[in-house]
């Protein structure tokens, strides 16, 4: 009991040296820098290149990781987030996940993907605490984590550029005009707060001592999560959130598996947002700050389809394409319509309802499972399983997240990566149901009359007319009142709320739609790939459908159809290496983000 | 009855005191202002009012019915509409959309069982029909979109050459003073029993100011036949003194003065408010 | 923007040219070419987190093509792969395998690693008659998808039967940790039932996340069930850490598990000392075939093979075999793979298949890691 709380405790001390520079960086910048894990990685590998392959010593090594993740954290600062301080907070907030997917492919294209053994630089088992043995790494972490934990917080609180800084942090455009050198400040901010992951990033290697360039990513979650544990902004928060985080896990673990890790942590970051968003020491504003200049986000109107332009997209989709194109590009192409039918229903909610979902995985993933248990397990034909597969999803999804609207802004986001994670793990756990990581195998082909729709071309014809018919309705919904209520609500929910339009009842209502169609998706695809299990449905999949979106324009459905065929289609056709192509995703979303923010199928405004 | 009536209003914030004791009543027809130096709680007094914030203690009575528990969207539905400081219109749709959002809570063919909407999961009945009459409208429901078409040009015949012409344009691409247009033309489709004006000129010249105050008169007219009122927070001293029957005067979060323009403008108390104490009371207002 | 509308129309009318131009090139179909290169096409992690798998394959399959060809090929016609990168991904290895089966010189199909990603995959190739050799998928339900579904991988059934066999030797209680996928739960399950039948006692048992990094939490408790031997079920990066952890929190009892890959040995470094595992090959098997084939290894890549390299020898061995006895096309791989009895591996000696397409009764042998590498337990 003890061993397993001194467990908790040391890789709470992880947690919580990572969470710090996350949190640091919330505090100046209001950005959930969701790069930051990818800097602890590439300074995980670079202290391992340091000290293993060029045989420098701890010291030399640090001071080498500590340049390399300053210069990074510089640029990422510079090129993209200052550069969207005038845009919605969730501009920045893809921006640094573009920033990821491209800093994590390219540490695995530079250091391979090879998992290494990181040098015991410092003894890692040399001291005993009851019956667990830990090292003078550890303990030496353990410092570095208090000292730089109370140096940040004081500076903060009394500095005098630290008072400056938290002036920045509440309104930069106020603090300009003070004097402050706000560019300057944040440029600080990410350096020092980049240093301290890759800081990190050789103490928790040593700590581990497995270090791979793909571990960025899960490090960054849970730094995320243990920084909002502790309440976002405040560097004793991320410490202690760290270490509760650190416990509850090693609890959590030790009474249910290692199976519930991921259950654990996200649960945790669901609890927190809904309980008390603030965390445990931070605070959350009484009402945000009006706009300066007015609602205006970067979005204009969508660029009119002429009804000669749609036919002629329809029959070269429906009728050319079918007679003339082979086998592999029907294949590749019913998978663009999966994702289009996924993509197109999510702009109701992130440009209709105005919220971004990190998290579509989830209910692809249940629509899917949903699907595949009808069919194989209880025999049910294609048609109606299709239909329970997105009722399910949809209802799933509405009870999952009806506690998180009434969250502000990224909140919401950074819940629907929790509730799309919670999904998968509760599914992979649930073995009973869904016979857990063995998968599901031999889900039948649709069939239409009794006839097997298995071949390519039936397949893909299939995908195309449920994709028809989604737009169709998306497109009714637009059309109507209702789309006219959901748009307001996107565009300015207090504006919207003020007219008597219950915001959150649309925002779900939105969202149970493009759940729906997310499981349709799901129930598709499972049925493609005729065996599925709960690996699949993972991250990159929800970011993919969610660059989708971006790329197309937040609010336009016909922009996602052209957004999967971009993301989805043009790599498989060009056959561009698939390593290549998470960099290509990330590029392309960080360009967009930047340079046509509001995606391609939208015009700007003003 | 009065339209509004509130009592003992109290907010503070972090041990900041914003509004403090706060009692005054709004009467059917009539137009008041509240003036008062800059911090001196009107704005808030506005949030309190329309449910953006919540009072610590006090209550606010709309038509009767108590409303300071209630949330934004209630208290809309009740009858009470409101502008904003900075004018919040909504960016990326038509200004003839941005009305039709007004006319909401006015719907009854698109939007069956309303009356369950406040009700956790029983919401989703009546939000259900909203999605299924979206995709298949019935006859009452085409007939209610007409009806809509027609509203949205009575409101906007109200600025007629201004709005009008622009009916189908987008909102970000309007002039600040359109934008302003625009939200008004929204908070009125609500028919509300209290219109909330805050600032409603801020930011506009003396041309364009002229024009909202002859807008403000009109409506003052065309209201008091159907008992609609006016709260109004306003910094244009001759805007407020031409158009209130009262004038409630807030500073430090208290009321320090309330009565006609007249009475108001000669009030020491007001004056000292404003400009602090000299050593001969003088009548600096026109 | 105004004239975008009008671009976006020429960008759709070129796309469709395109597309109709690519349409009329990859016209596929048609009879294998009776002469020229014979190819297999291999679907597989060249890159993504499975890539290290796609790389100790390519060592094995470059030293067998170079064997092959050495000897003449197929009937005189020199072999050669074409590879495609599917990360073990399932949504890549669907369109890659209707590529190749629209690919008229692909005479049959290697990989892909996972099951799940060779699985997702496997109707199109049974329906379209090429063959899938997914000679890394233990997953028990592979092969049940169809008769073109061959699989020369030791099933978890094999494995684990003779694990616990091996267990039971020094063990009458033990702990053991799996990995939370199919691979590891399969294993489990056969696992525990060999358990229950052999009188062990599993004093206790967790599944575990392949990606966690911190299993102290599980091995505390495993420790204190106060087991005579821990058992590993799962990968190289994850079991070398468990064995790490399992020594820091002060367990020094037999610990079975790991995998005989370098990747595990380097990682694990010394704790990995004594560690027993069950495999069909390990470099110092006297056998003179595996003493030739470790030998040119060590020639051409100065490392030691391990397990994966020779999953890959051996099995492109095995198709050019059935080819060789079939003829080069795909029904005659498919007819060699059921008629050939006694296939040449360097993990078994020989080897044939059973009727469930499945390696019928291979020999495992146990494997203890002694002076950090992988040998044959005396």
């Amino acid at each position: 009991m003890l061993d397993t709380l001194f467990a908790g405790l040391i890789h709470g001390n992880a947690y919580a040296l990572v969470a710090v520079g996350f949190s640091l960086i919330f505090g100046v910048t209001h950005v959930a820098n969701f790069a930051h894990g990818s800097v602890f990685a590439i300074g995980s590998m670079t202290g391992w290149w340091f000290i293993a392959e060029r045989g420098w010593p701890l010291w030399a090594a640090v001071i080498g990781v500590l340049a390399v993740t300053g210069v990074l954290g510089l640029l990422i600062n510079v090129l993209a987030v200052r550069p969207l301080a005038k845009a919605p907070p969730i501009a920045a907030l893809l921006a640094t996940v573009a920033v990821s997917l491209i800093l994590d492919n390219v540490a695995q294209l530079v250091f391979g993907p090879r998992v290494r053994p990181f040098p015991a630089a410092l003894p890692t088992n040399d001291l005993r605490l009851g019956g667990l043995r830990f090292g003078t790494s550890d303990v030496v972490m353990f410092g570095i984590t208090i000292v730089v934990m109370a140096a940040l917080a004081t500076y903060l609180k009394f500095g005098r550029s630290g008072r400056a800084i938290r002036a920045t942090a509440q309104d930069p455009d106020a603090a300009l005009q003070m004097g402050i050198p706000v560019p300057r400040i944040q440029n600080l901010a990410f350096v020092i707060a980049s240093g301290l992951g890759g800081l990190a990033g050789v103490f928790v290697g040593m700590y581990t001592s497995n270090v791979s360039p793909t571990s960025g990513a899960a490090a960054g979650l849970t730094a995320f999560v243990a920084a909002t544990l502790g309440g976002l902004g405040s560097m004793v928060g991320a410490v202690l959130g760290g270490f509760l985080l650190g416990i509850l896990e090693a609890f959590g673990i030790s009474l249910w598996g290692d199976g519930v890790r991921d259950l654990i942590t996200f649960g945790v970051l669901l609890l927190v947002l809904i309980l008390r968003p603030g965390g445990l020491l931070g605070k959350v504003p009484a009402i945000s700050a009006e706009p300066m200049t007015g609602t205006f986000l970067s979005g204009g109107r969508e660029i009119r389809l002429r009804w000669w332009h749609a036919g002629l997209a329809v029959a070269l989709a429906a009728v050319a394409l079918p007679l003339l194109a082979d086998r592999y590009t029907l294949t590749v192409a019913a998978g663009v319509a999966i994702y289009a039918i996924i993509a197109a229903s999510m702009t109701l909610v992130s440009g209709s309802a105005g919220q971004i979902t990190i998290g579509q995985a989830g209910p692809i993933a249940v629509g899917a499972y949903t699907s595949a248990i009808l069919t194989v397990v209880t025999g049910w034909s294609f048609w109606p399983a299709l239909i329970v597969a997105g009722l399910v999803s949809a209802v799933v999804s509405t009870v999952l997240t009806a506690p998180v609207w009434r969250l502000r802004g990224h909140y919401v986001a950074i819940a629907t990566l929790g509730i799309g994670s919670v999904a998968v793990a509760v599914i992979r756990n649930w073995e009973s149901l869904t016979r857990g990581a063995y998968g599901i195998r031999g889900i039948p082909a649709p069939a239409l009359f009794g006839e097997k729709l298995n071949s390519a071309v039936e397949f893909y014809l299939l995908t195309l007319t449920v994709l028809l018919v989604t737009l169709v309705v998306i497109t009714r919904i637009r059309a109507s009142h209702l789309g006219t209520v959901l748009a307001a609500v996107g565009a300015d929910d207090v504006a919207a709320r003020s007219s008597g339009v219950r915001a959150r009842d649309y925002k779900a209502l939105a969202f149970a739609v493009a759940a729906f169609f997310a499981g349709i998706g799901g129930a598709l695809l499972a049925h493609q790939y005729t065996y599925i299990d709960p690996s699949i449905f993972n991250l990159t999949m929800s970011l993919l459908a969610l660059t989708i979106i971006v790329l197309g324009g937040l609010s336009s459905p016909i922009g996602a159809v052209l957004g999967a065929l971009i993301l989805v289609g043009l790599p498989e056709l060009l056959r561009i290496t698939p390593d290549v192509r998470i960099l290509g995703y990330g590029v392309l979303l960080l360009l967009i983000i930047r340079f046509r923010p509001q995606g391609l199928w939208v015009r700007r405004a003003a | 009855m009065t339209v509004l009536s509130v009592s003992d209003l109290r907010r503070t914030f972090s041990g900041v005191t914003a509004v403090d004791s706060l009692s005054f009543d709004v009467g059917p027809g009539e137009v008041v202002s509240i003036i008062g130096p800059n911090g001196s709680g009107k704005t808030t007094t506005l949030n309190l009012i329309s449910g953006v914030l919540r009072a610590d203690s006090g209550t606010i009575e709309l038509d009767g019915r108590r409303i300071e528990r209630a949330s934004v969207e209630q208290i809309a539905e009740a009858g009470l509409a409101r502008t904003f400081q900075n004018g919040r219109v909504f960016a990326g749709l038509t200004v003839a959309e941005n009305v039709e959002v007004g006319l909401h809570s006015t719907l009854t063919a698109a939007r069956p069982l309303r009356r369950w909407s406040g009700y956790p999961l029983l919401r989703w009945i009546p939000l259900l029909a909203e999605l299924a009459l979206a995709l298949v409208p019935t006859p009452a429901v085409r007939r209610e979109r007409e009806r809509i078409t027609g509203e949205i040009d009575e409101q906007l015949r109200r600025f007629s050459e201004r709005l009008a012409p622009r009916r189908t344009d987008p909102a970000y691409t309007l002039s600040y003073a359109n934008r302003r247009r625009t939200e008004i033309a929204r908070a009125l489709a609500l028919r509300p029993r209290l219109l909330l004006l805050d600032e409603p000129t801020a930011g506009m010249n003396q041309t364009e100011t002229a024009e909202v105050l002859g807008q403000l008169v009109a409506l003052k007219a065309a209201g008091q036949a159907a008992g609609q009122a006016i709260l109004l927070v306003e910094h244009k001293l001759d805007l407020v003194m031409t158009l209130s029957d009262r004038v409630l005067v807030l500073d430090d979060g208290k009321l320090i003065a309330q009565g006609t323009p007249a009475q108001v403008r000669n009030n020491p108390a007001v004056i000292e408010a404003y400009l602090g104490r000299r050593r001969e009371p003088r009548s600096v207002l026109p | 923007m105004k004239f975008l509308p009008r671009a976006l129309g020429r960008v759709l009318v070129a796309a469709a040219a395109a597309l109709a131009l690519t349409a009329c090139a990859n016209a596929g179909g048609g009879a294998a070419p009776t002469t020229g290169t014979v190819y297999f096409g291999v679907s597989g992690p060249v890159t993504g987190p499975n890539a290290e798998y796609g790389r100790l394959w390519k060592q094995g399959f470059d030293l067998a093509l170079t064997k092959i060809n050495a000897a003449g090929g197929i009937n005189g016609r020199p072999v050669a792969l074409k590879w495609e990168d599917s990360q073990s991904d399932p949504k890549q290895t669907v369109p890659i395998a209707q590529k190749f089966v629209d690919d008229p010189e692909i005479i049959a199909e290697l990989g892909d690693f996972s099951s799940p990603a060779s699985m997702a995959a496997s109707a199109v190739y049974q329906d379209a008659g090429l063959v899938q050799f997914g000679f890394t998928n233990s997953h028990p339900d592979f092969t049940k998808g169809g008769d073109h579904l061959w699989s020369p991988s030791l099933t978890q059934e094999t494995l684990q039967n003779a694990n616990v066999g091996f267990v039971a030797k020094s063990a009458k209680k033990v702990a053991v940790l799996y990995q939370q996928t199919d691979w590891g739960r399969s294993a489990f399950d056969i696992f525990a039932a060999g358990a229950q039948r052999l009188g062990i006692e599993i004093s206790y048992s967790s599944a575990f996340l392949p990606d966690s990094t911190d299993f102290r939490p599980i091995l505390i408790n495993a420790r204190d069930s106060k087991p005579d031997a821990v058992v590993h079920l799962g990968y190289g990066p994850d079991g070398a850490l468990i064995v790490k952890q399992l020594r820091d929190v002060g367990f020094t009892g037999q610990f079975f598990g790991g995998q005989n890959t370098p990747e595990f040995l380097s990682l694990a470094g010394p704790a990995a000392e004594g560690d027993i595992i069950t495999g069909a090959f390990t470099a110092d098997d006297p056998r003179p075939d595996v003493q030739e084939f470790v030998k040119a290894f060590q020639a051409a890549y100065r490392e030691t093979p391990g397990d994966f390299n020779v999953y890959a020898y051996d099995a492109l061995t095995t198709v050019v075999a059935a080819a060789r006895a079939g003829g080069a096309t795909r029904e005659g791989v498919q007819k060699g793979l059921l008629e050939t009895k006694d296939f040449p591996s360097i993990q078994f000696g020989t080897f044939s298949f059973n009727d469930q397409r499945r390696p019928a009764d291979p020999r495992v042998r146990e494997l203890v890691v002694t002076g950090g590498k992988f040998v044959l337990k005396s």
